[in-house]
């Protein structure tokens, strides 16, 4: 097994008084994993995500990338490597900007904003017809509409497309699909198959679906209150079921 | 008729304060009070640097300076001081009372006998009224192209993104708290610069000069938006001048009208509520499909 | 572009072409026998001493055969506002106004500057006007402007507090940050009652709202006041009398309108008399008479004001002849 791109050793998370949200975990992540996360309520998913994108502190221990120690880097600063996608379809793009020019932002994460035209031209509108279509819900055709706009199901569509624009080292998917009606949470979760699976992406995705936490990735983790009880990739994986999950939601 | 001509010349140097606030107002999305200190600021700074024997030009430009630092000093009470915005906004404003009696030395000081960037050759041989018309168009066509090119760049789209979502701004590696602050600075630089040119134009710069500032560039936003509805950004910027030429024009009816000077600030308000309820009154009688605020671009 | 926002720059560009043309050609102001003067008068605030040059001003043009429907006069109140002050100096020179006068120096500035050396500007009690760059000197005024200057009589000032107050040691000067003559007096009182051996104190609001405050902190830290001429502290006379009776402290103002509010005595230069002398000035001119060469008139002569209620309040005893001084040829309030 290679050397781990991110890897969290001993890290505790505490809020308020004290509590401890994450109890020492300790987990690494591998180039092209595509983790599922699973836990109850509280148990710390939402509360991980946070403190590997910098928009929570750690008490103790290290967050390592490429064995660098990215702990007291700023959220912003790590963008430079990690990408996410949140729950509220609101979160990811920017209402009164169009389709289009919200890819062109997110083409320039990870590096400098100078004062060069954005470069909306003609073949860029095409290249992002193209992107588009993949995801399938017509983004096509709204290049040029305002993303405040747009259905739920189109705007997280477009986000997870903006993530993944210029490749991250790690993609976060935060219950992404979860705002979303059956028919169009289906959609999307199919279309985040494909990109990872295609593009070669490392991502962690938090899901409270256990059918699509065994469908989808090759490694799945369980967090019960702040502890990661359950690790397992590949044929472990393949042959777990849902009744044997269970067990380890209780706590 | 010259009054028609003098309004419009009004409305065009008094544009400047209104393309300025929209960076602040419309795309930040927050009211900065900043401007009724940074307007009198630059126009202290020009006044007395005029009367020192500065060249005109540059001391407005040196206002348009000064005004950037009452920008930056708001921005860093806002974004690392974590005061709230409107607080900041009017501690800077307070301070400037202050400063601006330490630049003048009193509280008015007269261009009466001085030369001004309205004493230049071209502008003398103009029929009444029409300098302010020529220079003021000069100037907020240069800032308003300006500011169209800024904003198609990638910093100037990363700044709207500021204002539009700062949290997914922040994801995709922008640098909000930098953002707001250049911002803060552009616009109140432009305020400045505003105040240094219309004191020159009024002949003197007076210590209580700020006060209603911040109505009258509103005035210009809200009037180009109710007019002329939807519009892509770069028109929003064109039609925030046209707002300005547009008040200029109320007051001037409402003087002729018969109303008394006095009556200025009233008509304001009211013109200004009207403008802002007009829409709510065309989206409840379903006479107008809703004004959206856009800011699409379309090439 | 959008249809609306395009036609309507079409519209403002082809009405500026159009003016710039019609404008361009010079007009005929034809002057018939009965030609009726039309004259703006622009004060910049309301308070008894403005009032009363606004009084003057009028009386004096009386005098020179200007009243009733031989002419027409445009009076503007600015109400403190600097920005309405452009606004109505404009609308003087739309009108075609033949001569305007400036009550204040803000007033008279804003005028000079929209006249741009062309109509006349008749100045009605400013203080300083070769300070404020209105003429090039009081004697030979050099341009279009000309008028009368109130300058307060400060050694009879001087004067008075000492009569009123012969024990007090300590003199107090208020005036405010943004009236330049308020500033100007005040300083030049600062330095001639230091020479006479006071100890003094300058004390300043930028608002009226400020009174109050300062007032109070003034009042506990001296034994007699100096109200200079100044708008602002004359605005907000009522409200330091207030606090200065309250400690039994004198306040000797510079002039009578402020006597009148609360002040115990002053010389006061009558405000009415400098607005009736700019008046027959305006008069005068209006008639043709060369302002660039017409001197500024600095009135100085001063009638005593007493205020003998005041002083009851205060417990203080005027000498007599002050009271009979003011009883002759001053003013006398009860």
């Amino acid at each position: 097994m290679s050397k781990p791109v991110f890897s969290l050793k001993n890290v505790v998370v505490t809020v308020g008084d004290g509590i401890q949200i994450l109890k020492s975990i300790n987990f690494d992540i591998y180039d092209g994993d595509f983790i599922t996360v699973l836990g109850t309520n509280g148990a710390g998913k939402s509360t991980l995500f946070n403190a590997i994108a910098g928009n929570l502190a750690i008490a103790s221990g290290e967050i390592l990338h490429h064995n660098k120690n990215i702990a007291h880097e700023t959220a912003v600063k790590r963008t430079d490597y990690l990408a996410r996608v949140f729950q509220d379809p609101k979160m990811g793009t920017a209402p009164r900007m169009t389709v289009a020019e919200n890819l062109l932002l997110a083409e320039k994460r990870g590096s400098k904003r100078t004062l060069r035209n954005r470069g909306l031209t003609q073949d860029k509108l095409t290249q992002y017809a193209d992107i588009t279509k993949v995801m399938g819900n017509n983004l096509d055709s709204h290049l040029n509409t305002a993303t405040g706009d747009l259905s739920g199901g189109q705007r997280q569509a477009l986000s997870f497309l903006m993530a993944t624009r210029v490749k991250p080292e790690l993609l976060l998917l935060d219950e992404h699909t979860a705002a979303l009606d059956p028919k169009t949470s289906e959609q999307l979760m199919h279309a985040t198959n494909d990109q990872v699976e295609t593009h070669h992406l490392t991502a962690l995705m938090i899901t409270h679906n256990l059918a699509d936490a065994l469908k989808y990735g090759n490694r799945l983790i369980i967090l019960n209150a702040g502890n990661i009880v359950l690790d397992v990739r590949d044929d472990e994986k393949q042959a777990l079921d849902e009744s044997q999950i269970l067990k380890y939601f209780v706590s | 008729m010259s009054m028609i001509v003098s309004s419009i010349g009004q409305g065009l140097l008094w544009a400047v304060l209104g393309v300025a606030l929209f960076l602040t107002f419309r795309i930040l999305n927050f009211p900065d009070m900043t401007v009724e200190g940074s307007f009198p600021l630059g126009a202290s700074t020009a006044v007395t640097m005029i009367t020192h024997g500065i060249n005109p030009f540059a001391a407005t430009l040196a206002a348009f300076f000064v005004g950037t630092i009452a920008g930056l000093i708001t921005g860093l009470l806002y974004t690392k001081g974590k005061i709230p915005i409107l607080l900041a906004g009017i501690l800077v404003m307070t301070a400037s009372l202050s400063i601006n009696l330490r630049i003048m030395g009193s509280a008015n000081i007269s261009l009466l006998d001085q030369k001004s960037i309205f004493s230049i050759k071209i502008l003398q041989h103009l029929p009444k009224y029409f300098d302010s018309v020529f220079l003021g168009f000069v100037i907020i066509v240069i800032i308003t192209a300006g500011l169209i090119f800024f904003l198609q760049t990638e910093l100037g789209q990363a700044f709207i993104a500021t204002g539009d979502n700062p949290n997914m701004a922040q994801s995709i590696g922008i640098q909000t708290d930098r953002m707001t602050i250049m911002g803060l600075m552009l616009s109140n630089g432009l305020i400045a610069l505003g105040g240094a040119v219309i004191a020159q134009n009024n002949g003197y710069a007076d210590i209580n000069m700020g006060i209603g500032i911040i109505v009258i560039a509103l005035a210009s936003i809200i009037i180009g938006e109710v007019v002329f509805g939807e519009l892509t950004l770069n028109e929003r910027l064109i039609a925030v001048i046209i707002g300005s030429i547009l008040y200029r024009l109320v007051l001037l009816v409402v003087l002729r009208l018969g109303f008394s000077t006095n009556d200025v600030n009233l008509i304001s308000a009211i013109v200004l509520a009207v403008a802002m309820i007009l829409p709510q009154l065309r989206h409840a009688l379903k006479l107008d499909k809703v004004i959206k605020k856009g800011v699409t671009t379309h090439e | 572009m959008n249809k609306r926002l395009l036609s309507t720059i079409a519209i403002i560009i082809a009405f500026l072409a159009v003016a710039f043309v019609i404008t361009s050609k010079p007009t005929q102001q034809s002057r018939t026998k009965t030609y009726v003067p039309t004259v703006g008068i622009l004060q910049l605030v309301t308070h008894p001493a403005l009032d009363e040059i606004h009084r003057g001003v009028v009386a004096g043009l009386k005098s020179q055969g200007y009243s009733g429907n031989k002419i027409k006069i445009d009076y503007q109140n600015a109400q403190a506002d600097q920005s309405n002050l452009k606004t109505m100096s404009q609308k003087f020179t739309n009108e075609n106004a033949d001569l305007a006068v400036g009550i204040a120096t803000p007033a008279a500035l804003s005028l000079a500057k929209t006249a741009d050396g062309s109509s006349p500007v008749i100045l009605a009690g400013i203080t300083d006007p070769a300070g404020s760059g209105l003429v090039k000197s009081t004697k030979r005024p050099g341009n279009n402007v000309t008028g009368t200057s109130g300058d307060s009589p400060l050694q009879q000032h001087l004067g008075v507090i000492k009569r009123v107050a012969p024990q007090a040691k300590k003199l107090g000067i208020i005036y405010t940050t943004s009236d330049h003559g308020g500033e100007y007096n005040a300083k030049n009182m600062e330095k001639i009652a230091k020479k006479a051996g006071y100890d003094v104190k300058l004390y300043t609001i930028s608002t009226t709202n400020d009174m109050q405050q300062v007032a109070e902190t003034m009042a506990n830290a001296v034994d007699v006041v100096y109200a200079p001429q100044d708008n602002g502290v004359a605005s907000a006379m009522k409200t330091l009398i207030n606090i200065t009776n309250k400690e039994k402290i004198p306040v000797i103002p510079a002039v009578n309108t402020m006597v009148k509010d609360g002040g115990i005595a002053t010389i006061s230069v009558s405000q009415y008399n400098i607005g009736y002398q700019a008046g027959v000035m305006a008069g005068r001119v209006l008639k043709g008479k060369d302002t660039a060469n017409y001197p500024v008139k600095t009135i100085t002569d001063g009638d005593m004001t007493v205020n003998l209620k005041q002083a009851k309040l205060l417990g203080i005893k005027l000498p007599t002849s002050m009271v009979t001084e003011a009883e002759n040829k001053g003013e006398v309030f009860k």
